[in-house]
């Protein structure tokens, strides 16, 4: 009897510690991360310039980039938020160079979560034409995780370009969640994800 | 609540009631403990997920000494909301869930009262160590967090003496750690404790 009753208290004991997360319910909303560059001053940019293809880093797909009818809702929807900033839409030119540059990457597919800073970068580095191949630099570290589909907005300063020959990130939006669940309604959360990110960047405005 | 025990434990030591036990036995518990988080900005739902074990061995016929030990498994799952560094450059916003593990090891000594039936009540006091790891859960990524602290725990109580050698147990505690959780401002661990369980009590009475 004594060490049946033992035996059901060491059992009620340990039964306490197995418990785990619903991973469901954590997925069932995207996660909105942002990072800025702490000397960034935003005020002192008034053009950008920003894609209407999205980069995809993809582990199944070799495709380089994303051009569909919901890729082009995302990027009109970030150019409102900007334009909504007080920044101002170029087009690449030697006359007009913008003075940010956006960059839009899907990944997706990946077995690993990404964490960069610095000099490193997921795959592609941005090409401005008449600028010599600079590649970013992170002045901060950005964990992305990958195995839902994440959207990353980067904002890199393209005035200042030549004379650091860096693309300077000012500003990280990480999106995380865009592809799980049906379709339409990935769309409707990365718009969300998008106005949330902006929601909680205050300082990016002209 | 806080307030409540401590005037219980000051009350019960100020009727200097003798209990008889036999000195030189033991007694051993052991169940299930619950416990509700007091001013807890990490976790406030209560955890009915714990236990604990402890050993006294009686010097005098109404106070003994030992060691306990329990757990506590607190968790909570929080709704989306943004937190933003406190520096202002970083900011996000996500669900999660939090959970906390507690288990405090500790030195006791209790005070007995005569026996009223077959409840043989006290009032006690556990001082050592406790043990807190704490995990935040969001997307597909965790961040944990554990550490040492001091630990206090009053509690009054009484051991139920219903049959020869095992009977029950049921005690009412106050758990308090000056420590900090690593995710939050708080500045301690505090929670209120129910313990239900069986006591094995050979020879003692």
């Amino acid at each position: 009897m004594r060490h049946i009753l033992l035996l059901l208290m060491a059992g009620l004991f340990l039964g306490g510690c197995t418990s785990v997360p619903n991973q469901d319910e954590l997925l069932s909303e995207p996660v909105i991360y942002t990072a800025r560059d702490k000397g960034a001053d935003f005020s002192s940019y008034l053009t950008y310039y920003v894609s209407d293809t999205m980069a995809l880093v993809d582990g199944l797909s070799k495709d380089s980039f994303l051009t569909n009818s919901e890729v082009t809702q995302f990027m009109n929807q970030l150019k409102q938020h900007m334009n909504e900033r007080g920044f101002q839409f170029k087009n690449l030119s030697i006359a007009s160079k913008p003075d940010l540059g956006i960059m839009v990457t899907l990944i997706r597919n990946q077995t690993e979560t990404y964490t960069y800073g610095g000099w490193w970068y997921y795959g592609w580095y941005p090409y401005y034409w008449y600028y010599p191949p600079y590649y970013p630099y992170y002045p901060y570290t950005v964990t992305v995780p990958t195995n839902q589909g994440t959207i990353v907005i980067d904002i890199m300063d393209l005035k200042n370009a030549a004379t650091t020959e860096k693309y300077q990130v000012m500003w990280t939006g990480v999106l995380s969640g865009y592809l799980s669940g049906n379709h339409d309604v990935n769309v409707q959360m990365a718009g969300e994800a998008l106005d949330q990110a902006f929601v909680q960047s205050p300082y990016l405005k002209h | 609540m806080k307030k409540l025990i401590f005037s219980l434990c000051i009350l019960a030591m100020s009727l200097g009631a003798q209990a008889q036990v036999r000195v030189g036995s033991s007694i051993f518990l052991t169940g299930w403990e619950i416990g509700i988080p007091i001013s807890n900005d990490y976790v406030s739902q209560a955890s009915f997920a714990g236990g604990y074990f402890d050993w006294r061995k009686f010097v005098k016929p109404n106070i003994s000494v030992g060691i306990q030990t329990s757990f506590s498994h607190f968790q909570q799952f929080v709704d989306t909301k943004t937190y933003v560094s406190d520096d202002q450059t970083t900011a996000v916003t996500t669900n999660m869930s939090r959970y906390q593990n507690t288990v405090p090891i500790m030195f006791n000594t209790c005070y007995y009262f005569n026996k009223m039936g077959k409840a043989l009540p006290y009032v006690g006091l556990g001082i050592g160590a406790l043990y807190s790891d704490q995990w935040m859960f969001y997307s597909s990524f965790n961040s944990n967090n554990h550490d040492w602290g001091f630990n206090l725990r009053p509690t009054v109580g009484a051991i139920l003496a219903f049959g020869p050698e095992i009977g029950g147990h049921a005690s009412v505690g106050y758990n308090y750690a000056p420590m900090d959780n690593g995710f939050t401002d708080q500045n301690s661990i505090q929670y209120l404790y129910f313990q239900l369980g069986v006591s094995f009590y050979t020879g003692a009475f």
